[in-house]
């Protein structure tokens, strides 16, 4: 279980997230909704190690994380696609994934890929394709490294219904048995993964009445 | 903009790119003997010592600034202005560090009297004080790439692997880019200048050029004979532009936790800040441990430096307009970009000396021959030199202007000119001021150009260091070198300043957008 403690940062003035605390079972889903500028994407960042907090832990069975990234067990899907534009889209869907056998390493790839409807696009560079590919191959990428708690942040903008729906799919049947916590500002997001809803506003996380 | 006034802005940018290469046309319209432009076993061994030497200097200078950009831009100093504190040495002439190792050793020998016997000369010498010399720009161009990686990109790769990896894996490959091009500049300059290795008798072709010119007194020798010397350097050119048209100017992120690399990685980082800072303190040290009565050497230096200023001034007031309307057209209207970019920073390769040489021959076998010997021939040797570096200046900054604001000024004007003189110029101001002191300053410290086309008594400072240096150290070189050290420091100062002034300035000297937003917000 992933516990998150009073988790607060500040940037000057503006309180960006403010005494966040909430739990995550493994396999469970929870949607932080919030409008732009409420501190989502830092509650995010702060999460995954990418921010200092100024106050606060997060903790996995009551073990505190490393410091060292990499060891955190975290993957992330960015607002951007931030894949890597000297490597291929292959390169960028393999280079987190734990699997050393080459040859299942390339079916995971292909498997992955295929699900999320990028299967043709391996061998071409990250700059070759569109922005929704783009975002696409970034949750395959998220997905392949295989990691225990996958944090979305706002990953299906721009993506067409029928394909957003796919792509939720896909993150549900290869994280089934991992924590996941999206952000989003778009409610019907949280209604497909069926999950648990927090609300943020200036910084401060509430659940939703009812949940 | 109407389709006359483009055709206007195409004209006058074809006379810009025409004025550029002008002094190879001096020199080309003569005939002579093509042959020149074979070297022969001699001129074969020199071309060979070039490129090594520029090789050499190159590869290590960058490396260095690699390192050195990397420990600046991990350490806590990494938002700060003060991390661009190694640039007030950028414009300090090459030969200045040249008598800084000479003084260095004459100063150590008095200690030491085994490293008297140490001759000052070769290809070792040559290439150490080159690498000082170009070590700043190494370093700016570096921390510029890094500076404007893509931090979601970079922490994408932080949480699947240590940063070591993420530096060999992601970092690197998105720098190399900004190290080649830097490569390709100072590669360039070393293989262009014979300042330095004329001073560490380390025979280079450029001064071969320039000494056929001295001797034989033929202009279009000059021409064949410098072709396989522009061949390499075009060559750079080709490659600096694939290089620059692959750097695409994400938005910037504030960095706030540093990466923690391996101590394989930081060792290479604090020794090449050690050099750095040794690039900064030899030279003050020297030359102040050098000079006799700096008074003294003031009043003695100031009619060559007013000469300098003047100089200077008016190769400002002949690039700047060139360039400007030269960045704006390939920026923002011209149909064959690409072309156009790489004609423009053609004559970037072209050596000093050369462009000299060619001018004198240009403008005396012209109607123009009136302005021979007055102080225009030296300012446009100097503007035709600097002005595709000013071209490219000019270009990187319109890059980063916001077009949303400019078509947002246009469409809100409420009459004609007012989104010109309120918006556009005060945004773009600080750009044209860095620019025309990068120039002014650039022009001060130049040899090769203004050396054969120097106005008679009315020497330079920076052609006096030079030819006092052929003497050896002596105290009133090290008070010369000494102005031109503080006045290039200044000047430089005043660059930055306005680079990191607050009125959006900072935008201009490459700061996105976003990255403004961004500190807005916090």
């Amino acid at each position: 279980m992933w516990e998150i403690r009073n988790l607060s940062k500040c940037y000057g003035q503006v309180q960006a997230v403010k005494q966040v605390s909430f739990e995550l079972k493994m396999g469970e889903t929870a949607v932080v909704l919030g409008e732009s500028g409420c501190g989502k994407s830092t509650l995010l960042r702060l999460i995954a190690g990418l921010q200092k907090p100024d106050e606060g832990s997060v903790t996995r069975d009551g073990q505190p994380l490393s410091a060292k990234l990499y060891k955190r067990d975290i993957a992330m899907v960015f607002q951007e696609p931030a894949l890597w534009n000297h490597m291929s889209v292959k390169e960028n869907l393999l280079f987190g994934c734990p699997e050393k056998n080459k040859a299942r390493r390339n079916d995971l790839v292909r498997e992955v890929a295929g699900e999320l409807g990028i299967g043709e696009l391996l061998g071409r560079k990250p700059d070759e394709i569109s922005g929704g590919q783009a975002r696409r191959a970034a949750v395959a990428r998220a997905l392949l490294s295989q990691r225990s708690l996958l944090l979305l942040d706002e990953p299906f903008t721009n993506l067409d219904p029928e394909i957003k729906s796919r792509t939720i799919r896909t993150v549900q049947k290869y994280c089934g048995s991992c924590a996941i916590l999206l952000v989003t500002h778009d409610s019907s997001e949280a209604g497909e993964f069926g999950a648990r809803i927090f609300r943020m506003k200036a910084g401060e996380l509430e659940s939703v009445p009812g949940d | 903009m109407s389709d006359m006034r483009k055709r206007i802005l195409c004209a006058l940018t074809v006379l810009a790119l025409l004025f550029g290469l002008m002094p190879l046309a001096g020199l080309f319209g003569q005939g002579g003997d093509p042959s020149l432009a074979l070297p022969n076993a001699r001129r074969l061994g020199l071309l060979m010592n070039s490129v090594k030497l520029g090789l050499i200097t190159a590869l290590l200078c960058m490396l260095a600034g690699l390192f050195t950009a990397l420990f600046i831009h991990n350490s806590r100093f990494r938002d700060r202005p003060i991390r661009f504190g190694f640039l007030l040495m950028a414009f300090v002439p090459s030969y200045i560090y040249a008598l800084t190792w000479m003084n260095l050793l004459r100063e150590a020998g008095s200690i030491w009297p085994g490293l008297l016997r140490i001759r000052a000369a070769g290809l070792v010498f040559c290439s150490l004080t080159e690498i000082f010399a170009w070590l700043p720009l190494a370093v700016a161009v570096a921390l510029l790439g890094l500076e404007r990686e893509n931090r979601q990109q970079l922490d994408a790769a932080r949480l699947c692997c240590d940063d070591d990896t993420v530096f060999w894996s992601v970092q690197l490959p998105g720098l190399i880019p900004y190290l080649m091009s830097g490569m390709g500049i100072i590669f360039i300059l070393s293989i262009t200048d014979f300042s330095i290795p004329s001073l560490f008798q380390y025979n280079v072709y450029a001064m071969e050029i320039f000494s056929d010119f001295s001797v034989t007194g033929r202009a279009v020798n000059s021409f064949w004979l410098a072709v396989p010397l522009l061949a390499a350097a075009i060559v750079l050119v080709f490659l600096m532009q694939a290089g620059t048209g692959r750097m695409n100017a994400p938005a910037p992120r504030r960095q706030e936790i540093v990466m923690d690399y391996s101590f394989s990685l930081k060792l290479p980082q604090w020794i090449c800040v050690f050099i750095m800072a040794m690039q900064m303190i030899f030279p003050l040290l020297s030359l102040l441990l050098g000079v006799g009565d700096f008074a003294e050497s003031v009043k003695l230096s100031v009619e060559e430096f007013l000469n300098s200023c003047e100089f200077a001034l008016i190769t400002v007031a002949i690039s700047l307009p060139a360039a400007l309307i030269s960045a704006v057209y390939v920026n923002w209207f011209a149909r064959y970009r690409k072309l156009f970019r790489l004609l423009l920073i053609i004559p970037l390769a072209i050596p000093g000396n050369l462009i000299g040489i060619g001018l004198v021959t240009l403008i005396n076998g012209s109607f123009l021959h009136g302005i021979s010997g007055t102080s225009l021939m030296p300012a446009l040797g100097c503007a035709a030199h600097f002005f595709p570096l000013c071209t490219l200046f000019l270009s990187g900054s319109l890059r980063q202007l916001d077009l949303g604001q400019i078509r947002a000024a246009l469409l809100f004007q409420k009459r004609r000119g007012e989104a010109l003189v309120r918006v556009l110029i005060p945004m773009f101001l600080p750009a044209l001021t860095g620019c025309g002191l990068l120039v002014f300053v650039l022009t001060i410290a130049e040899v090769g150009t203004v050396l054969p086309l120097a106005p008679p008594g009315k020497e330079p400072l920076s052609v006096k260091i030079y030819n006092y240096l052929h003497y050896g150290a002596s105290d009133a070189v090290s008070g010369f070198c000494l102005v031109m050290i503080l006045v290039c420091m200044g000047i430089t100062a005043v660059i930055l300043r306005i680079g990191m002034g607050r009125r959006g300035t900072a935008r201009s000297f490459g700061q996105s957008p976003e990255k403004k937003q961004e500190d807005n917000r916090r």
